[in-house]
C-alpha cells in the first residue's frame, strides 16, 4: 500500500512544489514593482512614461520638476488642488485645456508605489540613453481616413442600436453628443461633441481602451470594449467633432426667453384680434354688480 | 316627396297659469343629478323678460341658430355661431358660450344646521351652498329670477323682443306693466332642421327617424359644446361633471310606453298638447332657406294632411306604420296647426322649423286707462273708477271682449315672438280666438246676439262646427285626445340598428352599463 501511495506521488510533489515556487517567484516580482500594473491600469490611458503627451503629459523625470508631496497630493485629488488655487495645478488644468484629471480611488501606499515606479521607469529610461526612449514613443500610426462604414457603426454603438460585443453598457446610457444623428444621450457623464479635439485621437482611443475614470471603469471592468469597436467609436466622435460647427447650440441665453416672451404677446395680439367679438362674462353681470353681497368670514 | 313623421307639440299660452309644476316634473325625472342642477329642460319664462338663460333670444349674443347671407331665394342658410370652418376655428375656444351666470350658479341650503346648530345667541339659519363648488356663496340669480317681473327695468325692459318696436309703443306698454305679461313655457322644439345636430363636431346628436326626437348620444358627445352655441333656444346643456351635453328628450321612455311626457301628463292648466305630423323631408332645405316673411309660411306648407290619400300612400311607401299615421290623422297639433290656424312657431327666423307651436295669448282688455275728459265723463258707468284728476281706469269698452286694437301687448311684440314680425299672422289667430269666446258666450250666456257672434266667426274664417272643436280640444279635451302617440313600433326599429337574433335564446336584459362619467 505504501509503496503503492509513493508510486502514485512521485511526480505530483516536484510539480507542485514547482508551482508554489514559481507563483511565490512571481508574486515576488510585482511586489518589487507594485506600482507598474496600477500604472497599466489606470494611468496608461491618458500618460506615458518618455512616450510623449497624450491626453495629459508624458511623466518622464517629473520628480524633477514638482516636489514628491505635491504629487502625492495631485494623484490624490487634483481638482481640490485646482479649487484650492495651487498656482501650479491651475497652470496645468489651463495648459491642457480645461482636462482635468480624475482623483484617484487608490491609496495613499499605491500612489506612493505608482510615483515609485514612474520614476524608476524614468530612471530606466535614462540609462537606456535617448535611443530606447524613442523606441517607447510609438508614434501613432499615421491615422487612416476613418471611413463612412466605421462613422455608422461608432453611430450605432454609441446609441446601443449595435451592442457591444463584451456586453458593456451603450455610450448614451451616460454621455450625449451633440449631433443631428443622435436623439438623446445621457447627462450623467461628460459632453463628449469635442472630446476629439480635445483629447486627440490616441487619448480618446486610450481612454476608450482603459477608462482612467472610476465610474467608467467600473462599467467596463469586464465588459472591455474591442479594438474595433473602439476604432469605431473614436471614428464616430471624430466625425461628431468636425460636424459640431454644424450643429445648433443648446444654450439659448435669454434669446430663447425673450423669443418665446415676444412670440405669445403676438399670439395672445393675434387671438385678441381673431376674437374680439367673442362674449365676455355674463350678461347680467351688470346686476349682479349692484348686488349687495354678504360678508363671509369664514368659509365652513 | 320623403314623408316622415315628426311628435309635434302645441302649448296654449292663453291656459298657461305659470305654475312652474312643468318645470319640477321634468327636473325630478331627468335633471336631480350631479352636473345638471342648473339644466331646466323644461323651464316657463315671464314676457315680457330676458328668459332663461338671460338674453337667449338675443343671437347677437349667443350666435345661435341659422343665417342666411342673401335676401335672394336661391341663397342657402349658414350656421350662424359654429358649423364646419367656424366651429373648426373655434374648436378650442368656443366664443360664444353662455358661462354659469348667464344661467344661475346652482344652489342649496344646509338645512342640517338648522337641528345641528349648536345652542348659541343667534337662530340657526341656513347657508345657501353651491351646488358646484360646495362652498357658501351669495345666491345672486335662479332659474325663475325675473318671474312675474313684467315691468322690471333689469328684465322686462332688456326683451330682445322689444327691439324693433317704437320707444311709444314700449310705453305704451309699461304703462300697465303691472298687469299684462304672459308665461311662455319653453323645451326643446325638436325642430325639423335642428342647429345642434348639424354643429357637432362628433356628430353625437341625431335626430330620431321614426318620431323626430332629437338626442344627444353620450357614448359619442365629446363635450365641444358646439351644441350649446347652435341652439338659438339655448335648450342643449352642458354637464360639467359628466364633460357632455344633455338636453330635452322629449320623455322618449314614456312616448315608447305610450304616455305622454312628464311636463305634459302634470300640466295643471292643460295648456299642452302632443302629436304626430306628417311633413316633407324633402323640402325642408328650401324651406328653411326661404325669404323671412314667407318663412312661417313655408313652415305651415311642409307639414301634409294625413287624410290626403296621396300623402298616405307616400308615407306607406316610406315605412311609416299604420298606426302612426292613424295617430296623425287624429293629431290636436294638426288641427291647431293646420286644420284651425291657430298656433305659430317661436321664433321661426332662427330658421330650425321647430315644431313646437304657441297658440298667442289673447290678453284682452277690460278695462284701459285713458286721459279723462268732460264728454267721456257723461259715459261712465257705475263701475267706472276716478284715480284722479287727469287719468281714469275705464272699464267702459262697448264690447264685453275689447277690440284686438286695445289688446294689452301690441301686436308687433307678439309678431317678434311667434311669426319673424308678421302681424297680420298674429292678428289672424287672435282674431279666431275672440270668435271663439264670443260664439260660446253666444252660446252659453246668451248675451252676446247670434248675429254678433256669427259675425265674429265669419270675419275670422270660422264655423259653428270648428268653434266647438276649438272649444272642446281647449276646454274639455281629455288625456287620450290631447296627447295621442304613436305606437312606438321599437321592435321594428331596433331590427334597422341591429340583427336582434343575436339575443335570440338568451337569458336576461344584458349588462348594465358604466354611468355616465367624465372622459371620452
Amino acid at each position: 500500500m505504501f509503496s503503492g501511495f509513493s508510486e502514485q506521488w512521485r511526480i505530483p510533489v516536484p510539480g507542485t512544489l514547482l508551482l508554489v515556487v514559481s507563483m511565490a517567484m512571481l508574486s515576488d516580482g510585482w511586489a518589487q514593482q507594485p506600482g507598474e500594473q496600477l500604472f497599466q491600469t489606470t494611468c496608461v490611458a491618458c500618460h506615458t512614461i518618455g512616450g510623449g503627451r497624450l491626453v495629459g503629459p508624458d511623466l518622464a523625470d517629473v520628480h524633477e520638476s514638482r516636489s514628491q508631496e505635491w504629487l502625492e497630493q495631485f494623484v490624490q485629488s487634483s481638482q481640490t488642488m485646482i479649487k484650492n488655487g495651487d498656482s501650479e495645478a491651475v497652470a496645468l488644468a489651463a495648459e491642457y485645456n480645461g482636462i482635468v484629471m480624475p482623483d484617484a480611488l487608490i491609496s495613499e501606499q499605491q500612489i506612493r508605489d505608482v510615483l515609485n515606479y514612474i520614476r524608476v521607469r524614468s530612471a530606466g529610461l535614462k540609462s537606456a540613453g535617448g535611443e530606447s526612449a524613442t523606441v517607447a514613443v510609438q508614434p501613432a500610426p499615421a491615422a487612416a481616413p476613418a471611413s463612412p462604414e466605421d462613422i455608422k457603426a461608432g453611430l450605432a454603438m454609441f446609441q446601443g442600436a449595435i451592442r457591444f460585443e463584451n456586453g458593456g453598457a451603450a455610450c448614451n446610457a451616460c454621455h450625449d453628443v451633440r449631433n443631428d444623428a443622435v436623439i438623446g444621450g445621457g447627462i450623467l457623464a461628460a459632453e463628449l461633441t469635442t472630446v476629439f479635439a480635445r483629447m486627440g485621437g490616441a487619448g480618446v482611443k486610450a481612454i476608450l481602451g482603459q477608462a482612467p475614470f472610476p465610474v467608467m471603469q467600473a462599467a467596463y471592468a469586464d465588459k472591455p470594449l474591442t479594438d474595433e469597436e473602439v476604432t469605431a467609436l473614436v471614428a464616430f466622435l471624430e466625425y461628431a467633432n468636425s460636424e459640431e460647427y454644424n450643429q445648433l447650440p443648446r444654450d439659448y441665453g435669454i434669446g430663447l426667453f425673450l423669443s418665446g416672451a415676444v412670440g405669445a404677446a403676438i399670439l395672445f395680439l393675434f387671438f385678441g384680434i381673431f376674437w374680439r367679438g367673442r362674449k365676455t362674462g355674463s350678461v347680467n353681470q351688470e346686476i349682479y354688480d349692484r348686488q349687495v353681497t354678504s360678508v363671509v368670514e369664514d368659509r365652513v | 316627396m320623403d314623408i316622415r313623421s315628426q311628435i309635434s307639440m302645441i302649448f296654449h299660452l292663453d291656459k298657461c297659469i305659470g305654475c312652474h309644476t312643468c318645470s319640477i316634473a321634468c327636473k325630478n325625472i331627468w335633471t336631480d343629478r350631479k352636473g345638471a342642477e342648473y339644466q331646466w329642460w323644461n323651464n316657463v319664462e315671464t314676457k315680457p323678460g330676458t328668459g332663461y338663460p338671460s338674453k337667449w333670444e338675443d343671437q347677437d349674443i349667443y350666435k345661435g341658430g341659422w343665417e342666411k347671407k342673401g335676401n335672394g331665394s336661391g341663397d342657402s342658410i349658414n350656421l350662424k355661431g359654429a358649423g364646419k370652418v367656424k366651429g373648426f376655428g373655434n374648436i378650442f375656444h368656443n366664443p360664444s358660450l353662455p358661462v354659469i351666470d348667464d344661467y344661475y350658479e346652482p344652489f342649496t341650503y344646509k338645512y342640517l344646521d338648522l337641528i345641528e346648530a349648536k345652542a348659541g345667541d343667534d337662530q340657526p339659519t341656513a347657508r345657501p351652498v353651491s351646488l358646484i363648488t360646495g362652498e357658501p356663496i351669495d345666491i345672486k340669480s335662479g332659474p325663475n329670477w325675473d318671474d312675474d317681473l313684467s315691468g322690471t327695468p333689469d328684465y322686462a325692459r332688456k326683451d330682445p323682443n322689444l327691439e324693433n318696436l317704437s320707444p311709444a309703443e314700449q310705453e305704451a306698454m309699461f304703462q300697465l306693466e303691472k298687469m299684462a305679461f304672459f308665461y311662455l313655457p319653453r323645451i326643446c322644439n325638436h325642430c325639423l332642421n335642428p342647429a345642434c345636430v348639424a354643429s357637432c363636431p362628433s356628430g353625437a346628436l341625431y335626430k330620431r327617424g321614426e318620431d323626430g326626437i332629437v338626442l344627444v348620444n353620450q357614448e359619442e358627445c365629446r363635450g365641444w359644446r358646439m351644441c350649446v352655441t347652435a341652439c338659438p333656444y339655448k335648450k342643449t346643456y352642458y354637464n360639467w361633471h359628466t364633460g357632455k351635453s344633455e338636453k330635452c328628450i322629449l320623455c322618449f321612455p314614456r312616448i315608447e310606453a305610450g304616455l305622454a311626457p312628464a311636463c305634459m301628463h302634470s300640466c295643471v292648466g292643460r295648456i299642452r298638447y302632443l302629436g304626430v305630423i306628417l311633413y316633407d323631408a324633402d323640402k325642408i332645405e328650401q324651406v328653411a332657406a326661404s325669404d323671412e316673411k314667407d318663412l312661417v309660411q313655408n313652415h305651415m306648407d311642409i307639414m301634409l294632411d294625413p287624410n290626403d290619400p296621396d300623402v298616405i300612400e307616400a308615407a306607406k311607401a316610406n315605412g311609416i306604420a299604420d298606426s302612426t299615421i292613424r295617430s296623425a290623422q287624429a293629431s290636436p297639433t294638426y288641427k291647431f296647426v293646420k286644420e284651425w290656424g291657430l298656433a305659430l312657431p317661436l321664433h321661426s327666423e332662427f330658421r330650425t322649423l321647430p315644431m313646437l307651436f304657441y297658440v298667442p295669448p289673447l290678453l284682452p282688455v277690460m278695462a284701459s286707462l285713458g286721459k279723462s275728459d268732460p264728454d267721456q265723463l257723461d259715459k261712465m258707468g257705475p263701475v267706472v273708477k276716478k284715480w284722479n284728476d287727469d287719468w281714469l281706469y275705464d272699464t267702459s269698452t262697448d264690447e264685453i271682449f275689447g277690440t284686438l286694437d286695445q289688446a294689452r301687448f301690441p301686436i308687433e311684440y307678439m309678431a317678434n315672438l311667434f311669426s319673424a314680425g308678421d302681424t297680420a299672422m298674429i292678428q289672424a289667430r287672435l282674431e279666431k280666438l275672440m270668435a271663439v269666446r264670443i260664439y260660446r258666450r253666444h252660446v252659453t250666456v246668451g248675451d252676446v246676439s247670434a248675429e254678433k257672434s256669427n259675425e265674429a266667426l265669419k270675419k275670422a274664417g270660422l264655423t259653428a262646427k270648428m268653434a266647438d272643436d276649438i272649444y272642446y280640444l281647449t276646454s274639455l279635451a281629455k288625456f287620450d285626445d290631447r296627447f295621442v302617440i304613436p305606437a312606438a313600433h321599437r321592435e321594428q326599429a331596433i331590427e334597422m340598428m341591429e340583427f336582434t337574433g343575436d339575443k335570440k335564446g338568451s337569458a336576461g336584459f344584458g349588462f348594465k352599463e358604466g354611468s355616465a362619467q367624465r372622459g371620452l
